[in-house]
């Protein structure tokens, strides 16, 4: 055996690990060897000053204090810990999930309700009925000029005010139910008398002259909102006093025909892009004017007096501006549309067909136009 | 002197160190200091010798039985309790002792300590081992911490050469050669010192 094989064996020679041969080799090779003896000596002296070191007694107390931290980390849980455990306790989720939906489920629910009662939000499409200024002392006037006032016409009378509160949870009505007011609208309209309002007179003139007309005017009251019963008397429609003067009279309408879900079928129907230099109050205030020229004049309005102002609607596609309603005299229907060219391009139109439109004619009633105003922006 | 006793299961209190593990990881907390109470001297000499510095000792040593509180529910006891703690006592003090060579090293006087503990007649004696003693400590403070690990597990606390290569997780032959070389460098480290003391005799 070399030293340096011997050297490699030492630390176990010295333990006494090595197998029997071994121990023997080495044994031999230290009788012979000084300086492995010399290393030898210096291990072993080396391992026992290791062994011999003295083993120190922890610190007093080591324990306690060990056991101290332990119950601080037993009382104390991790962050985690104390955020779920008012939920560890015992709810199970299950149970939470159930909880959480019925909140929301009462959430919704009154949410729900309160459009309903108060639509007053934008959100739902409402048409602001127009109503002249000089309506509300007409009102019982128009009522005892009728000269046969039927029990339909005397409950109409009080519609306006019935309305303020049914077109709280109403918009417009259904089709059906708007015809079945057309109905009733069209005798009593026949049979009424204009108020004494120069606007008024000359708007209601077509109708005097065409007592047959089979179907009233725009029924206002039918497509109120709920704005109707924020205005005062005087602004019930929401118009403010420079518009309201163009507005005719004796737009009311039953309130059986009040129906929460369908707004009127037009007779004719106008996609009209404004033009960028004009605003819709220029428009508005031009109309009016030359609403009340004519009217003065004693000649029936080229156009319908005042458009049925709604603000954007929800359901309606995102450029739509704004949707208005117009009631036009039959015979007004091309003026009309010509002034409604000037005004704005159309961009498509669903007009009236021949027929119908002669039909109209005869009957001189008026024709329902919705015109739906778009962004000029957008295409 | 046999310290084998430590390394192995206990059995005091009519309790095994893995009976113990058990109660503590259903959350018998009691079970824990019986465990504490059983390894604490070694853990603590472990540690001591290991960064020369009773204080420190004692520090490491309790954030040692508090990992081992806080891991105790990851010991599958597929070793003895005193490996798996052995295994984490040399871990920190590593850790420690590196924080602790990267700032001063601080030279603590160890006599006062060892002298209680290690009774021998005669002042001059007292004085002799204490100054050895400083010496072996200083001599394993330069190794470094894996060696002086492996010199202290097998020749302070008499661990075998299988535990050994369990708490150090390499094989027993890498142990064999890991303990020859570190003796190798204690040895050289204390041999001007022991020059000079055989000169002296």
């Amino acid at each position: 055996m070399t030293c340096a094989e011997v050297q490699l064996l030492l630390s176990e020679y010295i333990e006494k690990s090595l197998e029997t041969i071994r121990m023997k080799a080495v044994d031999i090779h230290l009788l012979s060897c000084a300086s492995c003896r010399a290393e030898t000596e210096g291990l072993m002296d080396c391992i026992r000053q290791i062994s011999d070191l003295p083993l120190l007694d922890p610190p007093i107390g080591f324990t306690q204090r060990v056991m101290a931290h332990v119950s601080e980390i037993e009382t104390r849980p991790s962050m985690w810990g104390r955020l779920l455990a008012p939920f560890r306790v015992s709810t199970p989720i299950q149970a939470m999930a159930v909880v959480l939906i019925a909140v929301l489920a009462v959430f919704l629910y009154q949410k729900e309700s309160q459009i309903r009662d108060n639509p007053v939000s934008p959100a739902i499409p409402s048409i602001v009925p127009p109503r002249p200024l000089s309506d509300q002392g007409s009102d019982d006037d128009s009522g005892s000029k009728r000269e046969q006032p039927t029990a339909s016409a005397q409950r109409r009378a009080d519609i306006p005010r019935q309305a303020s509160s049914t077109a709280n949870t109403v918009q417009s009505p259904t089709t059906e139910s708007r015809k079945k007011a057309s109905a009733a609208a069209v005798t009593d309209q026949a049979k009424l008398k204009t108020p004494s309002s120069a606007n008024s007179e000359a708007n209601s003139a077509g109708d005097v002259k065409n007592p047959l007309s089979r179907r009233g005017p725009i029924p206002a009251q039918e497509i109120a909102t709920g704005m109707e019963g924020l205005h005062s008397r005087s602004d019930s429609f929401g118009f403010g006093p420079t518009i309201g003067g163009s507005l005719r009279p004796g737009f009311f309408l039953p309130e059986r025909s009040l129906s929460p879900i369908t707004e009127p079928s037009a007779d004719a129907e106008f996609v009209v892009r404004r033009r960028e230099a004009q605003t819709r109050d220029q428009n508005s205030i031009a109309r009016s004017e030359s609403a009340r020229q004519s009217a003065e004049s004693d000649i029936a309005p080229a156009v319908a007096k005042q458009s049925l102002a709604s603000p954007p609607s929800q359901s309606a596609s995102i450029n739509v501006r704004e949707i208005r309603w117009f009631s036009v005299p039959a015979d007004q229907y091309d003026q009309f549309r010509k002034d409604l060219a000037s005004e704005a391009s159309i961009d498509s139109e669903k007009t009236i067909g021949v027929s119908e439109r002669d039909f109209a004619l005869k009957s001189n009633r008026e024709l329902l136009i919705k015109v739906i105003i778009v962004s000029p922006a957008e295409r | 002197m046999d310290r084998s006793n430590q390394t192995e299961e206990m059995v005091a209190d009519g309790i095994t160190d893995a009976e113990c593990v058990r109660r503590v990881q259903r959350g018998e907390t009691d079970a824990f200091e019986t465990l504490v109470r059983r390894h604490e001297k070694t853990i603590f000499n472990l540690v001591y010798r290991m960064l020369g510095d009773t204080e420190e000792a004692a520090e490491v040593s309790q954030e040692v039985f508090l990992s081992a509180f806080r891991a105790a529910g990851q010991f599958r006891g597929d070793s003895n309790f005193s490996t798996w703690l052995y295994r984490i006592a040399i871990n920190h003090a590593s850790t420690r002792r590196k924080a602790l060579n990267s700032r001063q090293r601080k030279v603590v006087p160890i006599e006062s300590a060892d002298s209680l503990h290690d009774p021998e007649p005669g002042p001059l004696e007292i004085l002799e081992q204490q100054e050895i003693r400083e010496k072996v400590q200083f001599a394993l403070n330069q190794l470094e911490p894996e060696d002086a690990a492996v010199i202290l597990l097998r020749d302070l606390q008499d661990v075998s050469y299988n535990e050994v290569a369990h708490v150090l997780e390499i094989p027993v032959g890498t142990v064999k050669s890991r303990l020859h070389r570190a003796r190798q460098a204690l040895k050289s480290r204390l041999k001007s010192y022991f020059c000079a003391e055989r000169k002296a005799v």
